[in-house]
């Protein structure tokens, strides 16, 4: 299957400030992708990249198997929500998206502004001024401006950062139902918001790649699970004589934290042979995860020295 | 879409934007004063000059000219068909229009770029397009306000000396307009590689305002001395004179606003292709 993105050895200054080196990862067509790291990683210039805004200083961006420069006739059809890029407040909102979709290349523009309004879910505010909007509308009216055009990819810096819970969700469901549709990346710091929604990661920091993977291989679902135990004796030998175990440790807090060896049976069976052993020895068992947080590996892979 | 489809939907946008913003509201206003007033004084000169008889007003025409224009004999001759108060308020419109044309758009893109907001547009359209509309949308208003100014001079013009014939009026309110115009667009694709080169809208104020003044220097320091003269040409004041000309001249100005255009625009074009936005 074709990549949707793809940067090949991509490397970014800002005069003295290296913002990107030698960053490669792809994004495969019809995945949800994260792109995390802490503040400064890099994630807003591979965004810029990506999306024609920045020029790279050396290595290859392709979208959609094109440059991602190139506005011609047979440009890749990509969406972006740029991180705190002002509406510009010379037009309504309704005028402002009809013009944005006719040079998007829609047909009915007007039609396809108010579609779009509507599925970010502030149709009432096809007549009013973007700086009459509160931010987090100005959010959605942006959002809904990314979807004009009937792009393969989204490009998706910050989607939900400055909205209240509610608006959060409403967006979290309207990008759910984007999966599969097409191709959406999504920069956030809301880890756990990227967890639920993607089904691969890449993980920045110091404008470096540290890692980049699946989401289960990031988050090692079904190579490490944990269980959180409250009370009675933990049998640690038996549990390490478990097939397919490799390691078992068991914190102060009583949490237990099995890995798998890679010829382990399946997960699932580990698991259960796990719990018979503790529930055989009294062990009260509170909760089970699979592998580690998202932020929690954010956090392993990004740790200062 | 096709590149011209797509300069068109952008230029009719920023049109309908520039004519519906406040601030070409109120510099229409102070050019429409600033035309008026230039036009009593040069009315009340007019009508001073013409009081001392034929041949006195006639010397007292020539010399205000050469004052203004240029002691060329032929700018002289051809002009002296006029009523003095035509050249003299145009030829202030022409002199302040850079700087009206500065402040209509100075930031037509260093602001779009500062807040940001020029990603929306530059994700669906050629930055050639952005470009190219923005100064399109600049020079139709520019343009416009000097064919009101052109027509209120020759009616004024046409009502104080009868004696010319209409269609000598036309001729020449026509070639004032086409070399004013020439000239206007010239200094729209200085406001807009001035704006396309920086990121804030202050920067690309000073910038712009600094090379207006760096021209009139050239004009003035350049023509001081013989070794330096040549260096004059390199300033689009330099041809001012030459609108209001017919022949050689008038072509040669004609010429060098229309290079002047190419030329800043081609820079603007060159920067903000290759720019971060």
């Amino acid at each position: 299957m074709e990549d949707a993105l793809s940067f090949e050895r991509v490397s970014k200054r800002y005069g003295s400030t290296v913002a990107l080196d030698g960053v490669s990862f792809r994004v495969r067509s019809g995945s949800c992708h994260g792109l995390v790291g802490p503040n400064g990683a890099g994630k807003t210039t591979t965004f810029g990249l990506a999306a024609g805004f920045l020029r790279a200083g050396g290595g290859t961006v392709q979208v959609l198997g094109r440059e991602p420069h190139d506005r011609g006739p047979s440009r890749p059809r990509f969406g972006v929500l740029p991180q705190d890029a002002e509406l510009p407040g010379y037009l309504d909102v309704g005028a402002l998206l009809t013009y944005w979709a006719r040079l998007s290349g829609e047909v009915r523009p007007e039609a396809a502004a108010r579609i779009a309004l509507d599925r970010v879910q502030l149709p009432e505010a096809w007549d009013a001024s973007p700086r009459a909007l509160s931010h987090g509308m100005a959010k959605r009216v942006a959002l809904a401006q990314s979807l004009l055009g009937e792009p393969a990819l989204l490009l998706l810096d910050e989607p939900t950062a400055g909205l209240d819970p509610r608006a959060a969700a409403e967006v979290r469901g309207l990008l759910s139902g984007l999966r599969g549709e097409r191709t959406v990346v999504i920069s956030s710091h809301n880890l756990s918001e990227l967890e639920r929604l993607c089904d691969a990661v890449t993980v920045l920091d110091h404008g470096k790649v540290v890692q980049d993977g699946s989401m289960a291989e990031v988050t090692r679902r079904g190579v490490e699970f944990s269980i959180q135990v409250v009370r009675g004796d933990v049998p640690l030998p038996e549990l390490r004589a478990l097939s397919g175990v490799a390691s078992v440790d068991l914190s102060p807090r009583g949490l237990l934290s099995l890995r798998l060896s890679p010829d382990a049976p399946p997960s699932e069976d580990v698991i259960a042979a796990a719990l018979e052993a503790l529930l055989a020895r009294g062990v009260r068992v509170t909760a089970l995860t699979q592998g580690s947080s998202l932020e929690q590996r954010v956090l392993d892979v990004t740790a200062r020295p | 879409m096709s590149p011209l489809l797509e300069l068109w939907v952008v230029t009719r946008t920023e049109l309908r934007r520039t004519i519906r913003s406040p601030r070409t509201l109120v510099l229409l206003i102070l050019f429409a004063v600033f035309t008026a007033v230039t036009g009593l004084l040069g009315g009340a000169i007019t009508r001073g000059v013409e009081s001392q008889g034929p041949e006195a007003a006639a010397a007292a025409g020539a010399s205000l000219i050469a004052l203004f224009f240029g002691g060329d004999p032929s700018l002289l001759a051809q002009l002296s068909d006029l009523p003095l108060l035509l050249p003299l308020v145009f030829g202030a419109c022409l002199f302040f229009l850079p700087l009206y044309v500065v402040l209509l758009g100075y930031d037509q893109l260093s602001a779009e770029v500062a807040s940001g907001s020029v990603r929306h547009l530059a994700v669906r359209a050629r930055r050639g397009s952005i470009l190219g509309g923005k100064f399109l949308a600049q020079a139709v208003v520019t343009l416009t306000v000097l064919a009101l100014v052109v027509l209120a001079l020759f009616a004024a013009g046409a009502r104080l000396r009868p004696v010319v014939e209409p269609v000598g009026y036309l001729t020449f309110g026509l070639r004032f307009w086409i070399g004013g115009a020439l000239l206007a667009c010239a200094y729209v694709a200085l406001t807009s590689l001035s704006s396309a080169v920086t990121a804030s809208p202050a920067a690309s104020l000073l910038l712009n305002l600094s090379l207006l003044f760096a021209f009139w220097l050239l004009k003035v320091m350049a023509g001081a001395s013989s070794t330096t003269e040549v260096l004059r040409w390199l300033s689009p004041l330099t041809y001012l004179g030459g609108v209001f000309v017919s022949g050689p001249p008038y072509a040669t100005s004609l010429t060098a606003y229309v290079c002047f255009a190419a030329l800043f625009l081609a820079g603007a074009w060159a920067a903000f292709r290759i720019r971060d936005i």
